[in-house]
């Protein structure tokens, strides 16, 4: 997909091009609203979310940034919007049920130990500043560079690496409190 | 199991990396009628609306400028006509003062002296 074309063809009135934007993107945004501590049940009007407000911000997009960049940003502000208006820095609550994710562990025990790791890591990243956890959270995207995060969070690249510093240390100390280590 | 699992960061980054929403995603007929109800704010658009803006609100202020001035003008030659008139009144109260003081005189110089 020439994504500039798609957004020039969507600019000059024809908005049904814009379904293709949606279906390239939806997956990871919602995985991204996963990642950044969103409630399993809000994440499909969270991406809804997303999708209408980039749309109106579609003319102001310059080609500058990769669609992807401009994308993660509008989610990110989306994420951090509806955690901060719900109140909720956090996600899962202990008793709610796991996802049902096909597992590839050869045995029960495995997966339990699976699922009871990405609890706790879930409720650990819910426990970081919103910044320091938006930093992260990126961070683990294999084709994110530490330029890109910083286009994403519109700040500098000293401190998306000071932020990612400061959220390992700060991970480090609330996965040791919560494993008694 | 909890006390037992230790999760070092680097585990726990490997963790977030490989953390999935769990759920198929389709929001694509919700976005798309939401969309398709929003008129898109083209830049040229949006700048010409702002023009717009502004225009009828220099019109307005002019309106309301004339409309001051106008009113301040009736008002000015209102107030000079009032003026005018009072002034017109004490002169003839001064002269039928004069008059009356005049005749006032006459009729007691006669009272006295006849």
């Amino acid at each position: 997909m020439d994504e500039e074309e798609v957004i020039r063809d969507i600019l000059s009135g024809n908005v049904n091009r814009y379904e293709d934007i949606v279906k390239a993107y939806q997956s990871n945004v919602a995985n991204l609203c996963f990642k950044m501590g969103g409630n399993r049940v809000d994440i499909p009007e969270m991406t809804q979310q997303v999708f209408v407000e980039l749309y109106m911000a579609l003319p102001r997009f310059q080609f500058k940034s990769k669609l992807s960049t401009f994308i993660y940003r509008i989610t990110v502000n989306v994420v951090c919007k509806e955690l901060k208006h719900q109140s909720r820095m956090i996600v899962m609550p202990e008793d709610a049920p796991m996802p049902d994710r096909p597992s590839d562990e050869p045995n029960a025990e495995q997966s339990i130990i699976r699922d009871e790791r990405i609890r706790q890591v879930r409720k650990a990243i819910g426990l970081l500043h919103p910044e320091q956890r938006t930093a992260l959270v990126l961070y683990t995207y294999n084709d994110f560079s530490y330029n890109d995060i910083a286009d994403v969070m519109q700040c500098t690249t000293a401190k998306v690496e000071s932020l990612i510093f400061r959220a390992r240390k700060n991970l480090k100390k609330l996965l040791t409190l919560k494993t008694g280590h | 199991m909890k006390e037992n699992l230790h999760i070092t960061d680097d585990e726990a980054l490997q963790t977030i990396r490989a953390m999935h929403y769990p759920d198929d995603i389709d929001v694509t007929d919700a976005v798309m009628a939401q969309v398709r109800k929003t008129p898109l704010l083209i830049p040229q658009r949006q700048r010409r609306q702002r023009f717009q803006r502004i225009a009828t609100a220099v019109a307005a202020c002019a309106v309301l400028a004339v409309a001051f001035n106008v009113t301040m003008l009736y008002t000015r030659n209102y107030n000079e006509a009032q003026i005018g008139s009072l002034i017109a009144s004490v002169y003839d109260y001064h002269a039928d003062y004069e008059t009356n003081s005049q005749l006032i005189e006459s009729a007691a110089f006669d009272y006295l002296y006849e």
